[in-house]
């Protein structure tokens, strides 16, 4: 497969997708600012991948996987192997990288969480936090270990650049979009009309509840924790030709997992997906009108102000107690 | 002799040990001794919150970097002190976490590490983005504490520093603050049920939390006389909290043990140092599937046994 050079694309910035620059009298030329929207929008949009599998994990297993980020980091380095070592065609490398995550997260967590989980002895939220702190730690410094530092380079799924009129968008955004949006169709699918996807919902609202009409915990603890492992790779695996893989690339899009999941309420899909798009906007508009260097501040401080006045999100479980 | 004697005295010997180490060390020794102090105070405080209250924060790391800004900038641009300067850090790191609490004090659990963990990320793009003041991603040289590093003075600052940190958590816990902290780890519910302000009681251990932490990464910025936005990353917060977690979480001699030993283990494996974090987060998960109570649980488990076989 060709190695192309670093420089031929179009935006090697590390995480951050372009801020078109625009000049002040343009300030109010609203095509520039569509152009954000449209790719903010997009981005939002295969941030809430992050956003939605953090939010099936607090659903069913009611604690804040910290180790998120680096099944985004994973999902880009299993591409990686596949396409770049194993020569595989990146059509068919995508679909063989999803089962892979799959497989991964459902053995972390069967290794890792699960008898901590089920032995329930004292604090089980803060002590599963701390394992999957320890987890991420392991994970970046292995792929460290196994790959180094540099990032390594994916070729495209679609090259090129496709244009509409004045707008541009790359090959590979538009990709990403569109399997992110039948992603999430297909998780909305399979929650709402499987049998699985339905025993998934009946433990997230109740654990006891679901083992009294025989639902096997335990086991869906394990399937929750492999589809939101798999959503997230899927997220590295898409943005992996826009923005390169390294150990540390889970960082910034976790963050933004975040901060959707409060924007749109936790334990709710329909949420996240709203709060990615959201995210979205509120950054561009942050980015455009007051400082794009800014532009990762603008969400967080979004997340604490949504924590403080409607600490339930725009759609979700109610978090205040005290 | 009963056993608190017993305690005290060895608490003392090894006291004394401490302060006659710098006549027969040499400095690179009590460098990495003054490193091992600035983690153990950093380690106690973070447990005296996620230890002792249950209350898992994210932003301890935060809180230093203020304390380490506030008064490298202050000691910088106008010149005041060191000692006024860490003064002055420790009290504003005590009043940012004062704010943040009661902002998010009155959260869930896992909420309070979303707010705690927003917070440091957005002090940390500041001090990023800011770089014509903080000097971003270069850092910031500041003026130094005593001279040269591993020099007994240095020493002798940052071990009174731990000590007096480490016994002021110590006093806390052991009066009745001690007790409405360790009610509210067990539930929260049951303790506002008993008459307990919740929320002040978690906030004093927060805004002590913030001013240890604070007043610690003053004194070790000065002490390394360079700051860099490096300080709070999420690796550095992974590393206090694996120190809490392999020492022994909600236990006093934890922290220090576990900062201890993984400063020290680093030292030892200097030749493979980067690769160290595989083997303490491994340790971490171990500790936290098989062994909850850390080393020292461990280590008191064996002693007991001991004494059992002896009698």
């Amino acid at each position: 497969m060709a190695k192309r050079s670093l420089y031929g694309r179009h935006d090697i910035s590390l995480g951050y997708p372009p801020v078109i620059p625009f000049d002040k009298a343009k300030l109010m030329d609203i095509f520039y600012i569509f152009l954000n929207l449209l790719i903010g929008l997009g981005m939002g949009l295969i941030y809430s991948l992050m956003g939605v599998g953090l939010s099936l994990i607090y659903g069913v297993m009611k604690f804040f996987n910290l180790a998120h980020g680096e099944f985004y980091m994973v999902g880009g380095y299993i591409l990686f192997i596949i396409a770049v070592w194993f020569d595989v065609p990146m059509m068919l490398a995508l679909p063989i990288t999803l089962v892979a995550a799959f497989g991964f997260g459902f053995f972390a967590e069967r290794i890792l969480l699960h008898d901590i989980y089920f032995r329930k002895i004292g604090d089980v939220p803060t002590y599963t936090m701390i394992v999957t702190i320890g987890f991420s730690m392991v994970m970046i410094h292995s792929a460290l270990l196994a790959f180094s530092p540099l990032p390594k380079v994916v070729p495209e799924f679609v090259g090129g650049i496709y244009r509409l009129g004045d707008l541009a968008m790359s090959g590979d955004r538009l990709f990403a979009f569109g399997v992110t949006i039948i992603l999430i169709a297909s998780l909305f699918v399979f929650l709402k009309k499987t049998w699985t996807g339905r025993a998934l919902q009946a433990v997230a609202q109740s654990n006891i509840g679901a083992s009294i009409v025989g639902i096997n915990i335990p086991r869906f603890n394990s399937i929750a924790f492999a589809v939101s492992c798999m959503l997230a790779s899927a997220a590295g695996a898409l943005l992996a030709p826009l923005f390169f893989v390294y150990p540390t690339s889970g960082a910034l899009p976790v963050s933004k997992g975040w901060i959707i999941i409060v924007l749109g309420g936790i334990g709710s899909i329909p949420g996240s997906l709203i709060g990615g798009l959201l995210l979205g906007v509120i950054e561009v508009l942050g980015s455009v009108f007051i400082n794009p260097s800014y532009r990762d501040v603008y969400g967080f401080i979004a997340l604490m102000i949504i924590l403080v006045i409607r600490p339930s999100g725009l759609l979700g479980e109610k978090v205040r107690k005290a | 002799m009963n056993k608190t004697t017993l305690q005290l005295l060895i608490l003392l010997v090894s006291l004394i040990g401490m302060a006659l180490l710098p006549f027969v060390s040499n400095s690179y020794w009590l460098h990495v001794l003054i490193i091992c102090f600035h983690y153990i105070t950093l380690a106690s405080s973070w447990n005296l919150l996620a230890g002792f209250t249950g209350q898992l924060s994210f932003a301890h790391i935060a809180f230093s970097a203020i304390g380490a800004y506030t008064t490298g900038l202050l000691t910088l641009y106008t010149k005041i002190p060191v000692v006024v300067g860490v003064l002055t850090a420790t009290l504003f790191a005590g009043v940012v976490g004062l704010g943040v609490g009661l902002l998010c004090l009155r959260l869930r659990k896992g909420y309070l590490l979303l707010v705690t963990f927003a917070f440091a990320e957005i002090v940390r793009r500041i001090l990023f983005v800011e770089y014509k003041i903080t000097g971003g991603d270069h850092g910031l040289k500041i003026p130094y504490l005593f001279g040269e590093f591993g020099s007994p003075l240095n020493y002798y600052t940052l071990l009174s520093m731990a000590v007096i940190c480490v016994s002021f958590i110590f006093l806390i816990l052991r009066s009745h603050i001690g007790l409405y902290l360790k009610s509210i780890r067990e539930d929260e519910e049951a303790a506002a049920v008993m008459g307990l302000n919740v929320v002040r009681w978690k906030l004093t251990a927060f805004v002590v939390s913030s001013l240890i932490a604070g007043l610690s990464g003053a004194i070790y910025a000065h002490y390394i006389g360079v700051i860099h936005p490096d300080m709070l990353g999420l690796l550095e917060m992974g590393n206090i909290t694996a120190m809490v977690v392999i020492g022994g979480i909600g236990t006093i001699v934890g922290p220090i043990l576990g900062a201890l030993f993984m400063e020290l283990t680093s030292e030892i494996i200097r030749p493979i140092l980067t690769y160290r974090f595989i083997l303490f987060g491994t340790l971490m998960i171990i500790m936290m599937k098989y062994a909850r109570g850390g080393l020292w649980a461990t280590i008191r488990k064996r002693l007991k046994l001991a004494e059992k076989l002896r009698s």
